[in-house]
């Protein structure tokens, strides 16, 4: 692959200069700070803010709420962040002309296409890591010491699920003209792959269940309903499949 | 005059820069270049002309890689293109390209750029700073090096283009419209380094700015409407296809003068194409020897004050208008003889009626 190496390179000084890195990276942390701080809170806040006589016993919150709420906040938000930063990767490029200068030069476009994945793919995991990190500091520091490994598998599991909407969002890039086009495509997916996932035999199955296999890992519980090898499989195959597409569409397209 | 999609060749024995074997490419069902077979030889700047949907920019894209012909083949210093991956990046290492509206990453500065490029090109440590500061200076450009390029001026973008088609020193540069950007200085400057690369690289000039092709030129192609109308030296075109021509300029206020004066010529044998501009007239002649002996009577005759009459060197202008002119003359006669079929065999009536 002719040019990898220094379109990696381009792709993350480009996320760091257009200051998209730090942005997520700072969204997310936010998100992994807020998750063990609100858990910790919210029983102060709903006695601080619930009106005069009201009393619900909601509990002694503890780690397995925390990691509900991390869950809850980084594959929602990482979701939407996929499709935000994987919408333009390559349309925008094809639009600006910018993709026919570089493709002028020596560099394959598979080179073109897996180092703008791989870009996407650290920025997300810099992002995740950052969020489960600072959760584990804080859960650590409100509750007690977490086990890290659990949590590292956590973190592997969300970074999974906000790659399986970069996917479907970065087929879209290859396919449309144009980033919203590329948008359309990866909330179609989102939306279609929820509504899946209520299907009774088919839900666990999907990407949108791994929220409950990160949990499972992160709590080392298991359950009957949930297959993690085959859930983990499945996003795996979204992946891929959408990968292999891009490609597929992208060798030979029109510049 | 070569048949149209057929290039002559040229007669010096140097390799190949570039060949094209009935290329053809289709856009659904506009057909955007038409079986076009060009031989261009290398050491040479060779000028692609046409006018606006002749097919230039296509030929450029398919010599590149960056579209796929419907039809035929290209091959760039020998190299299939279309080839595999490993292939094509040797054939872009040969290559260098500046585009018809050149953008790039304005995240990065001018200097940054050209290190990318140079990263993709494999030219490494000291000599690429080197390299890419003497080609800031060359395209002027040394002051703004390290500006982001999203501030630059679509000049200095063009001229960054320059830069970075150069910083290889490609085999075959390919500049589409490199002037269109570029003030008179810049111009300039581009003319004169193509000069300077016609020692070590083929450059193929895409413009429409004629004087310019003709200036630097030793061959050019002219398409129009994605067919190749012909390929020779520009010196056998001047001489082929550009007719002589006289300049006329009267005093001002002579308007309807000029114009029984046009008249008058377009009842002469010897007289071709007449152009009014301003208070002067071009008149294209067919017959020069004719025209020698009878213009300067005939414009004794027309009382007009004359105040300059000269015989113009035939431009590539010329040539451009006598070629492609032409093709759309023929072209318009024959919608409108087709038209007229048809009319007729809609019936004389209703003819009638609409005319």
């Amino acid at each position: 692959m002719t040019g990898y190496r220094e379109m990696v390179v381009k792709e993350l000084l480009e996320a760091w200069r257009t200051r998209r890195l730090i942005v997520v990276a700072l969204l997310f942390l936010a998100l992994g700070i807020m998750a063990p701080v609100v858990t910790k809170l919210l029983p102060d806040i709903i006695r601080a803010f619930g009106p005069t006589g009201f009393e619900v016993d909601i509990g002694t919150p503890g780690i397995a709420d925390v990691i509900d709420q991390l869950l809850k906040n980084t594959i929602q938000f990482g979701a939407l962040a996929a499709i935000l930063l994987a919408m333009g990767s390559v349309a925008t490029e094809r639009e600006r002309g910018t993709a026919a200068f570089v493709l002028s030069k020596p560099v394959t476009r598979a080179a073109f296409l897996w180092a703008k994945l791989v870009a996407l793919a650290v920025v997300f995991a810099i992002a995740i890591g950052l969020a489960t990190a600072a959760a584990w500091v804080y859960t650590f520091l409100l509750f007690h010491r977490p086990p890290i490994l659990p949590w590292i598998e956590l973190a592997a599991v969300v970074w999974l699920s906000a790659m399986v909407y970069a996917s479907i969002t970065f087929l879209g890039s290859v396919i449309m003209r144009s980033s919203l086009g590329a948008a359309g495509v990866g909330f179609l997916g989102l939306i279609v792959l929820s509504l899946l996932s209520i299907v009774p035999n088919l839900g666990p199955w999907l990407p949108a269940d791994l929220s409950s296999v990160a949990k499972s890992f992160a709590l080392r519980e298991s359950s009957p309903d949930l297959d993690p090898v085959l859930t983990i499989s499945v996003s795996v195959g979204v992946i891929t499949v959408c990968l292999v597409l891009a490609w597929v569409r992208f060798r030979r397209a029109e510049l | 005059m070569s048949q149209p999609g057929v290039a002559s060749v040229a007669g010096a024995a140097a390799p190949l820069a570039f060949a094209t074997r009935g290329l053809t490419k289709r856009f659904g069902s506009v057909l955007a270049l038409d079986h076009v077979d060009l031989d261009v030889r290398a050491g040479i700047v060779f000028g692609l002309l046409g006018p606006n949907g002749a097919g230039k920019t296509t030929t450029i894209r398919l010599l590149t890689g960056l579209a796929t012909p419907t039809e035929g083949h290209v091959t760039v210093t020998g190299l299939d293109v279309g080839s595999s991956g490993s292939v094509q990046a040797e054939l872009h290492r040969r290559i260098g390209v500046l585009d018809q509206e050149p953008r790039y990453y304005g995240w990065m500065t001018g200097r940054e750029l050209l290190h990318f490029v140079g990263d993709l090109l494999g030219i490494e440590g000291a000599d690429l700073k080197t390299r890419a500061g003497e080609t800031l200076e060359r395209v002027g450009l040394t002051d703004a090096a390290d500006r982001r390029i999203a501030t630059y001026s679509s000049g200095m973008r063009q001229r960054l283009g320059i830069g970075q088609a150069i910083l290889g020193r490609p085999k075959l540069l390919i500049l589409d419209e490199p002037v269109s950007s570029l003030d008179p200085e810049g111009r300039r400057d581009l003319l004169a380094l193509i000069g300077d690369l016609r020692e070590a690289s083929t450059v193929v000039l895409s413009s429409h700015v004629l004087s310019d092709v003709e200036r630097v030129c030793e061959r050019v192609a002219i398409l129009d409407r994605g067919r190749l109308i012909t390929e020779a030296a520009v010196s056998d075109l001047l001489d082929r296809f550009a007719p002589p021509a006289y300049r006329v300029e009267v005093d001002p206020g002579q308007e309807a003068g000029v114009r029984q004066l046009v008249e008058a010529l377009g009842r002469q044998a010897w007289a071709g194409r007449v152009q009014v501009e301003g208070h002067g007239l071009r008149i294209q002649v067919r017959d020069p020897d004719a025209a020698a002996l009878r213009l300067v009577p005939l414009l004794g005759t027309s009382g007009l004050r004359i105040a300059l009459i000269e015989r113009e060197r035939p431009t590539l202008e010329d040539v451009f208008l006598e070629l492609v002119g032409h093709e759309v003359d023929a072209e318009l006669e024959a919608g409108e003889r087709a038209e007229s079929k048809a009319d007729d065999e809609a019936g004389g009536s209703a003819a009638g009626a609409a005319s």
